[in-house]
């Protein structure tokens, strides 16, 4: 794959020579220069090419040595997981099926025939113990590494296409959690004769995609595998284009520049939903959001009356509708309706500031008292919007009497900030890809969670933990889920605020059919779009 | 010019590099850590050790500094955390579109400033002057990504003329070159019409009337070339300045120039990236400087770098 | 000679009433009255702001002006009128305290390189020299992302990029006054240094800092907005008019009202503080543009 850095591929809207003949200066003088430094411009293929532009850009291309969810988006279109998700949510991929031995400590899959990686080469479970070995290696800088080397004892090839996975503990949450079920394999064969660094620079796969062109930071192109083992897909190439300016990309899109574009806020989708030539559709419940509580600079919110103060203090109503544009909805808990384990019929903590006051007053919290907030720079795939989102939040707070002290952060210090155990009095964590309720606890409340920075001490919750991820049979493991949702809702030790979708914003001029995947706004494979 | 002169100044761009790169390893090491990104939250504090000892940043910083630098020497500046790909590499090729860029925007900026400045002093304190002065401090008073949003909403939107962003044909310039050439025309401009006021009461200048020589040629030649010299620092300092990116114009538009991806990767805490460009970023600067000083003698040859 | 002076260079001296009523005239006095009223309005903005500017109402977000808003409410519901006195507020004390602590730095730095002199008048010469190779916008950035985003962090951020300029120009002056004959004499006569610096250098300097001063804070309140762009500016709830315009920027169309009024606020002015500082210019350091 040769380093395409010649030409963006955005279509222009049309090359108009009339206009160039006209901007005579400039244009002359910089077509002299384009046409210097880079030859002259090559168009792109008129049909079949379909744009999409993100806030957010991921060129990690090797999914041994997978850093955080985004570089999904990458992933998605060259490789295939044993299982994928689509608009539906998992299926079996690259394994045909499997079988879960009774003490659930074995795992058989049987895997797909016939399928071929972009070079030619036959996949075979060689590639799948390569991959899963690469990832739990003890020099792996796979960000799940962990929940690998916890659960798997090793990976044995029973013959070309049966892999055996032998556990040291049940793994059922292997099913369920996207970030473990979809690990992307790689082919061994061609992995270790170009090594990592030729990996990342030409990375192949099984998936859909071919990867046929990159210019860092700036835009990936890809190109359809006609061979691919699940049906080609119908359109030529697809090309990510990293676009940081919220009103540029919708400009692009209204302008016909971009197809498909997502990170729009509020105000930009309803827009959007009325403007007849575009049409919004959503990745469902990719992220979940909740207010935590640090004990030791809020002492206060160990009382449960002050926690629900704050939640009946937070207008979760309007800042779904109004500043996310309706793409969030209020949560009634950390899980989501697509969770595996979700309780349906939980309560809603509803916006009441009156009774908040009354609540503050009854747990001698005096008005004025004051409280640190942490307000993030910057927003996530799993909660757009964020900034806004919290200083409403911030407005909500001071509402019930609160002198809220802003503690502004981006993602890095945000994190850092997490790691340190030192949040402020409140603060906010979104998690994106809450598809399993073990890992929604294991991010939420167990006590040594990272993401609540420690705050939540609950042996019970500590032992649930451990209990579900033991247990093999599903309806049992959704039984303990539900009966922990139940308990949680009777705690409140952190508050349920919001369930998003991400949001994309489509044309209807030209894209006839497309769905982004179930429950993660980073999956958004292009096999099935259709254009008109 | 003598060889003593180069060699000075070559000692003193060096010594300015080793300093900026001082500066930037230390600013990038205090402003936080990769590794919080990369690593998820449930990472253990070995898993986290493990990725910086694979970014080389469990080693003492003297030792991260030396090899810093080190490399740097031999042109190798590591690869980017975020984008795995050579740093270096990176912005050598994002280097053609900011140059481009640079050029029509200085471009279209001298192509406004010079006539006006020289208009507004030879008729100095008429309606053109003033009309020129508020047009070209309000090409200036805005926002830039104001500016630029603006731009895009009735010119590629209200009346769609061109594109609203990108970058490889022609008409993807036209709108952020507007944006910088606009920007960088009111001080060219301003500082043209001072220059130009004083050599126009300068001696030589009276003494060319005296002579007869007809009036356009005491202005474009006799005063423009002896008001050159401050009009060409103006022009070099704004010229260094969106060499180094046009940071926010580049976002706007989504040009792919230096500028974005260096701001990108003070977010993302990359930090061979984050080196790479401050020190490409100086190189520019110096060299930006040494061509206008050349010019400098070109220009007066009163000056000159000849030690006496 | 004189009558080789062509009439256009030939300063001439009109009747006052047509000097009143000329467009110079105008030039300088508009803003300077304009600036009055910014200043005014932003002193007195807790007595004219007819709403909290950091109240929400999210029910009534980006709603158009209307009697209840006169400038329309932003994209979290907060009234944009209130916001624009408050957050003039704040953008002048930026631009004015940041160029104050700047100008500070550099006379101070600058007046000692040229009366030191030798290697350590070099050596600050140098810092000087490096500190303007800066990438200013990237440090900004790495600096704010270290020392976390503030009020007081951003007014040091833009001091800290804006105070070699004043180091150089002060110098340049120190350097050049003290060649000046009489001072020299006062040397001569055994003046202490700290005399000199009192009685000629620093008198002299006043005019050409003053100057330089207000165009810098005509840049200052611009990169304030620039850094609220980038999302290192001044955090929330304070209102300045940099983050109206950062924040409303995506609705440039939908919610015109919340990004236009503060856009012009800040066009206005800086291009008065500009005017100003021409102004200044012309009458107390004409030599002024040659040494910038």
């Amino acid at each position: 794959m040769k380093n395409d850095a010649a030409i963006h591929p955005a279509r222009a809207a049309r090359p108009t020579r009339r206009l160039s003949a006209s901007l005579a200066p400039v244009s002359v003088g910089s077509a002299l220069a384009l046409a210097l430094l880079f030859g002259a411009p090559v168009h792109a293929e008129p049909k079949g090419d379909v744009t999409i532009a993100l806030p957010n850009l991921s060129q990690l291309f090797d999914p041994t040595a997978m850093v955080g969810a985004t570089p999904h988006m990458s992933y998605d279109f060259i490789f295939d997981g044993l299982i994928n998700v689509g608009k539906d949510g998992k299926y079996p991929a690259l394994a045909e099926s499997w079988t879960v031995s009774p003490d659930g400590k074995q795992i058989d899959f049987k895997l797909r025939k016939n399928v071929k990686f972009h070079n030619g080469d036959a996949f075979t479970a060689d590639d799948v113990k390569f991959t899963f070995d690469r990832v739990m290696a003890p020099d792996s800088t796979h960000a799940y590494r962990k929940g690998f080397t916890e659960s798997v004892e090793r990976i044995e090839v029973v013959d070309a296409h049966t892999a055996r996975f032998v556990l040291k503990q049940p793994w059922p949450a292997f099913f369920t959690t996207t970030r473990y079920a979809l690990t992307p394999i790689a082919p061994k064969a061609y992995y270790e004769k170009v090594g990592a660094k030729g990996f990342q620079d030409n990375p192949i796969g099984t998936g859909p995609f071919k990867l046929v062109g990159v210019k860092a930071g700036e835009w990936t192109k890809y190109e359809a595998n006609p061979n691919y083992w699940n049906g080609a897909p119908h359109i030529k190439t697809a090309t990510q284009l990293l676009v940081k300016e919220p009103f540029t990309r919708y400009a692009m899109l209204e302008r016909g520049e971009a197809d498909i574009v997502s990170g729009l806020t509020g105000p930009l989708l309803e827009r959007s939903r009325k403007n007849p030539d575009v049409r919004v559709v959503s990745s469902r419940y990719s992220g979940t959001s909740g207010i935590m509580f640090n004990k030791d600079l809020f002492p206060e919110s160990a009382d449960k009356r002050v926690r629900l103060a704050i939640g009946h203090a937070i207008n979760r109503k309007d800042i779904a509708e109004k500043i996310q544009g309706g793409v969030c909805q209020p949560a009634t808990s950390m899980f989501t309706p697509g969770t595996f384990g979700f309780l349906e019929g939980l309560p809603q903590i509803k916006y009441d500031p009156a009774k908040a006051k009354a609540l503050l007053k009854e747990a001698g919290v005096k008005p004025g008292t004051k409280v640190t907030f942490t307000l993030h720079t910057q927003s996530f795939v799993a909660v757009p919007n964020a900034p806004q989102v919290l200083e409403a939040v911030a407005g909500n707070l001071e509402a019930v009497g609160f002198a809220v002290e802003r503690v502004s952060v981006d993602n890095s210090a945000w994190l850092a900030m997490m790691r340190g155990n030192k949040p402020t009095g409140i603060f906010y964590t979104p998690i994106s890809i809450p598809d399993d309720g073990g890992e929604v606890i294991n991010s939420y409340f167990v006590s040594w969670s990272g993401w609540t920075a420690r705050s939540v001490q609950n042996p019970e919750y500590d032992r649930i933990f451990k209990e579900q991820i033991q247990t093999v049979d599903p309806d049992e493991r959704k039984k303990i889920l539900q009966s922990f949702a139940k308990m949680e809702a009777e705690n409140v030790e952190n508050l349920p605020l919001l369930w998003c979708d991400t949001p994309f914003a489509v044309s209807n001029k030209r894209v006839k059919e497309w769905q982004p995947a179930l429950g993660s706004g980073y999956h958004t494979t292009m096999r099935a779009l259709r254009l008109k | 010019m003598s060889t003593r002169f180069v060699v000075e100044r070559l000692m003193q761009a060096l010594l300015t590099m080793l300093l900026l790169s001082v500066i930037v390893f230390g600013l990038s090491r205090l402003s936080g850590d990769p590794v919080n990104l990369m690593a998820p939250m449930e990472a253990s504090q070995e898993d986290i050790e493990r990725i910086r000892a694979s970014l080389g940043l469990d080693k003492p910083l003297v030792v991260q500094y030396w090899y810093f630098v080190t490399n740097a020497l031999q042109g190798d500046f590591g690869r980017s955390i975020k984008w795995d790909r050579s740093a270096a590499q990176m912005l050598l090729e994002r280097f053609p579109a900011t140059i481009v860029l640079s050029l029509c925007s200085m471009g279209l900026g001298l192509l406004l400033a010079l006539p006006v400045g020289i208009w507004s002093a030879v008729r100095r304190d008429t309606w053109f002057d003033n009309a020129g002065k508020i047009v070209a401090l309000a090409g200036q008073s805005m926002p830039t990504f104001w500016f630029g949003i603006l731009l895009i909403l009735f010119f590629a939107l209200y009346i769609p003329l061109l594109p609203t962003s990108g970058f490889g044909y022609d008409e993807h310039l036209v709108l952020p070159t507007v944006t910088l050439g606009l920007f960088v025309a009111a001080s060219i401009m301003r500082v043209t019409r001072s220059a130009m006021l004083d050599a126009l009461e300068a001696d030589y200048v009276r003494t060319a009337r005296a002579k007869g020589v007809p009036e356009w040629r005491v202005i474009m030649v006799h005063a423009l070339k002896n008001g050159a010299i401050p009009i060409l620092t103006i022009t070099a300092l704004q010229a260094a300045t969106i060499l180094r990116g046009a940071v926010v114009t580049e976002t706007v538009f989504a040009w792919p120039g230096i500028g974005k991806i260096a701001i990108d990767a003070v977010y993302g805490r990359d930090f061979p990236l984050v080196q790479a460009a401050v020190l490409f970023m100086g190189v520019v600067f110096l060299v930006v400087n040494f061509v206008v000083d050349m010019l400098y003698v070109v220009l007066d040859p009163r000056i000159s770098y000849v030690k006496r | 000679m004189t009558a080789e002076i062509p009439l256009a260079a030939r300063p001439v001296r009109r009747p006052l009433l047509r000097r009143l009523s000329g467009a110079s005239f105008l030039l300088r006095s508009v803003p300077a009255m304009f600036l009055l009223l910014v200043l005014l309005s932003a002193v007195f903005a807790d007595f004219v702001a007819p709403y909290d500017p950091a109240q929400q109402d999210l029910a009534n977000l980006l709603e158009g002006p209307s009697w209840e808003h006169i400038m329309g409410t932003d994209s979290l519901g907060r009234d944009v009128f209130s916001r624009m006195l408050y957050g003039g507020r704040i953008s002048l004390l930026v631009g004015v305290v940041s160029v104050v602590v700047a100008m500070f730095i550099g006379v101070l730095l600058g007046i000692a390189s040229a009366m030191i002199g030798g290697r350590l008048g070099d050596a600050i010469m140098r810092l000087t020299d490096l500190s303007l190779t800066l990438p200013g916008i990237l440090i900004a950035l790495a600096v704010a992302a270290t020392v976390g985003p503030s009020l007081i962090n951003v007014i040091l951020i833009i001091s800290l990029l804006y105070w070699a300029q004043f180091a150089r120009m002060a110098r340049g002056e120190a350097l050049s006054i003290r060649e000046r004959d009489y001072v020299q004499a006062a040397y001569a006569i055994g003046c202490s240094p700290l005399r000199i610096l009192r009685l000629h250098i620093f008198p002299n300097l006043v005019n050409t800092m003053i100057v330089l001063a207000t165009l810098e804070v005509a840049a200052a309140i611009l990169l304030e907005s620039t850094l609220s762009f980038l999302g290192v500016g001044v955090p929330p709830p304070t209102p300045t008019w940099g983050i109206m315009i950062a924040e409303g920027r995506p609705y440039v169309e939908l919610g015109w009202w919340s990004v236009t009024f503060p856009g012009l606020a800040i066009m206005l002015t800086v291009l008065a503080v500009n005017l100003l500082g021409d102004t200044l210019r012309d009458r107390l350091d004409p030599k002024f543009a040659q040494r910038s």
